[in-house]
């Protein structure tokens, strides 16, 4: 089997196929500090793509509750089950990926979900990692009882299973862009990409009897606009953008610096061996750092600290890129941040967005004298 | 080395086939580890259905399968011990008749863990060897009849949709059928604009095609992976599952329609291997039990 450096596991790994890197990689950061589950950008997903026949249990976007949430039910622990135990080294990991885990003749470790597994998107709600009964619970950071979303698309790996999967090559990655498509064409059912994309995110059509998967909305990224479920983020918790490797990164593109100057943004299970291109936030408030290690990677105690630097007013540069998230619906290539403002650029160069640090503030005394009334702050 | 090996997978094969009861005669003999197989002239018309009385003047020929253990993902032990083959042609048309024991018959693949039954033909010239026996090679395409369980069932009973396996299912509406018979039925309801919300079909993917007009699929590969559908659609054939047998007949014309499809003549011989898929083990694809490459001998 050849053998690809992924950056995120410090090392080379195995995988079917050679190492070719897209032209540019598309790429997400998820700010899960701000994400409040509201689930615009499930249904903005879901009445884009997914409202057909045959599609109606498919999520190409779910916002789910960790530590109890997932959709499909448990994709997550089962997977890392089969993986056995994952261990580091610093920034090496010494484990198996899900290809070097490969049983004898397959391509990938994985499981096929069971209906059932699709049928409670929102399970886990809400609920806290442990019940809250106790005051001890109260007045605390971090917390001992916590929870956090974490929303979720098709990573948009790097090395991804579904595409080493498939015996047809029906999944392809796309060189200009490194969006990974399933050809509606060229599909035949076998469903060996659901089987072995460990985030779930490729779905059987019940009606079509081929698979589907999320598109990134290509057709909107090729002009220059962030995918739907980005746009229309209520939370703007979503910084869409292209990702470099880091020997390439470059301190003025929202993603590197977010990923590689700053180490904010975390993979989403780098132990898997995919090199996902969604990056995590992690939450500040979890009291149990271990969890959140097991499912960002080692890198989890400096990105919270230095997320805290930026909200203690210690970090305008790191401020500024948070910022723009979801300001423009353009994909912002570039940033700065200066006098106070952080603003965006498009490839050409141009300015799209710009934001003020600091919201401008007015502040009115409480008695009016010329309506004879007092002001009450209403929202 | 491989014949030991062949042989040792047989074995255990024949270990699980013992708790299966009252087999008939001719499957209790050892089966032949290599197809031979020979396509006897019949008068015309072709039997169409698997009980025709014509098939029981052709000779049987019970042929070993084995896992297929070449291509990834690979499938190590069989799921069923051997396939029963005859063949018949009337100068037009050729058909085969495969039958072998299933327990439970496979047929809906609506929800993401059904997988259907179903058989296999490979036809390759004469010469072919072990390298095309994997699904052909560039400079020797292969032709391949693919009977589908899945197929069979929406031709029998009308196309399976959501409401097959989901019976209780709700759903608000779809776009952008507002105000449509609930639920939607395919194809009728969807006129062509309303098909980009049923990607595979709009596509044009033979297997989202919801009007089927046979249960047997006509393709070429040329290496594994490549397999697709030929543009002429012109095999046809039929199964019927009944007491824990499959029996289904496949058929093509003698003659290609299409380039890279294997002509059959009259008085010829071809290399053959087959092939059967059973749902409930999840085969697919590659997943699958086959035979060895043997020979086809085609009546003068």
């Amino acid at each position: 089997m050849p053998k690809v450096y992924n950056w995120q596991i410090g090392r080379e790994m195995d995988y079917p196929f050679e190492g070719r890197r897209p032209h540019r990689q598309a790429a997400a950061v998820f700010d899960t500090n701000k994400c409040i589950a509201c689930q615009t950008c499930t249904m903005a997903c879901k009445t884009t793509w997914t409202s057909g026949k045959g599609q109606e249990y498919m999520f190409w976007n779910n916002v789910e509750t960790k530590p109890w949430g997932s959709y499909p039910l448990a994709w997550d622990v089962r997977v890392l089950e089969m993986l056995g135990p994952q261990a580091w080294e610093g920034n090496v990991y010494r484990g198996r990926t899900l290809f070097e885990a490969a049983p004898g003749g397959e391509r990938a470790v994985g499981y096929l979900p069971e209906d059932l597994d699709y049928a409670y998107p929102n399970r886990g709600e809400d609920e806290t990692n442990v019940p809250i009964t106790e005051e001890r619970f109260y007045l605390r950071l971090p917390h001992d009882a916590w929870f956090f979303y974490l929303p979720r698309i098709c990573n948009h790996c790097t090395y991804p299973a579904c595409l080493a999967s498939c015996p047809r090559t029906a999944i392809y990655k796309r060189p200009e862009d490194g969006i990974v498509l399933l050809d509606q064409q060229r599909c035949r059912g076998y469903r060996e990409c659901v089987k072995n994309c460990p985030f779930k995110k490729v779905f059987y059509n019940h009606t079509t009897r081929v698979s589907e998967k999320c598109v990134l909305c290509f057709p909107a990224v090729e002009r220059g606009i962030q995918p739907r479920c980005m746009r229309n983020c209520i939370g703007k918790i979503r910084t869409f953008g292209f990702v470099s490797t880091p020997d390439r990164a470059r301190a003025d593109n929202p993603v590197d610096f977010l990923v590689h100057v700053r180490k904010v943004a975390l993979p989403l299970l780098p132990q898997l061996g995919l090199e996902a291109n969604v990056y995590y936030i992690p939450p500040v408030h979890v009291g149990n750092v271990r969890f959140l290690q097991m499912l960002f990677g080692p890198g989890v105690e400096p990105a919270v600290a230095a997320y805290r630097r930026a909200m203690e007013g210690k970090d305008d540069e790191l401020l500024g890129v948070l910022l723009l998230a979801v300001s423009t619906d353009r994909i912002v290539h570039r940033f700065q941040v200066r006098r106070g403002q952080a603003y965006g650029y498009d490839e050409r160069g141009e300015e799209v967005v710009r934001v003020p640090l600091q919201e401008p503030t007015m502040v009115r005394p409480a008695y009016d004298p010329q309506h004879r009334a007092y002001r009450h702050n209403v929202t | 080395m491989a014949a030991q090996k062949i042989t040792r997978r047989q074995a255990l094969a024949g270990l699980a086939a013992l708790g299966t009861a009252a087999l008939p005669a001719v499957a209790q003999a050892q089966p032949s580890q290599q197809p031979d197989v020979r396509a006897v002239r019949v008068p015309s018309p072709l039997p169409a259905e698997p009980e025709a009385a014509v098939w029981a003047r052709v000779p049987p020929a019970e042929i070993a399968l084995i896992g297929q253990a070449m291509v990834l993902p690979t499938k190590m032990r069989p799921s069923v011990r051997s396939v029963r083959v005859r063949s018949c042609h009337d100068g037009e048309r050729v058909a085969f008749l495969l039958e072998w024991d299933d327990p439970r018959a496979d047929r809906r693949t609506v929800k993401t863990r059904e997988f259907k039954d179903g058989c296999g033909v490979m036809l390759l010239p004469q010469g072919a060897g072990a390298t095309e026996w994997m699904m052909g090679t560039p400079k020797m395409p292969v032709t391949v009849l693919h009977w589908r369980a899945d197929w069979q069932l929406d031709l029998d009973q009308g196309f399976q949709d959501v409401e097959a396996a989901f019976p209780n299912l709700a759903f608000d509406f779809y776009p952008p059928l507002v105000g449509a018979q609930h639920p939607p039925k395919l194809p009728e309801a969807y006129p062509r604009e309303a098909r980009r919300w049923l990607p595979g079909w709009y596509a044009g993917n033979p297997l989202s095609q919801p009007r089927k007009t046979s249960p047997v699929e006509k393709l070429v590969a040329q290496g594994a992976g490549t397999l697709e559908q030929l543009p002429t659609q012109n095999a046809t054939g039929k199964g019927v599952w009944k007491d824990g047998r499959w029996r289904v007949v496949l058929s093509k014309p003698l003659r290609a329609a299409d380039a890279r499809e294997i002509t059959l003549t009259p008085g010829g011989t071809y290399a053959v291997a087959f092939a059967v898929w059973q749902g409930i083990a999840g085969d697919r694809g590659a997943r699958k039990s086959i035979t060895l490459l043997g020979r086809l001998r085609v009546e003068p």
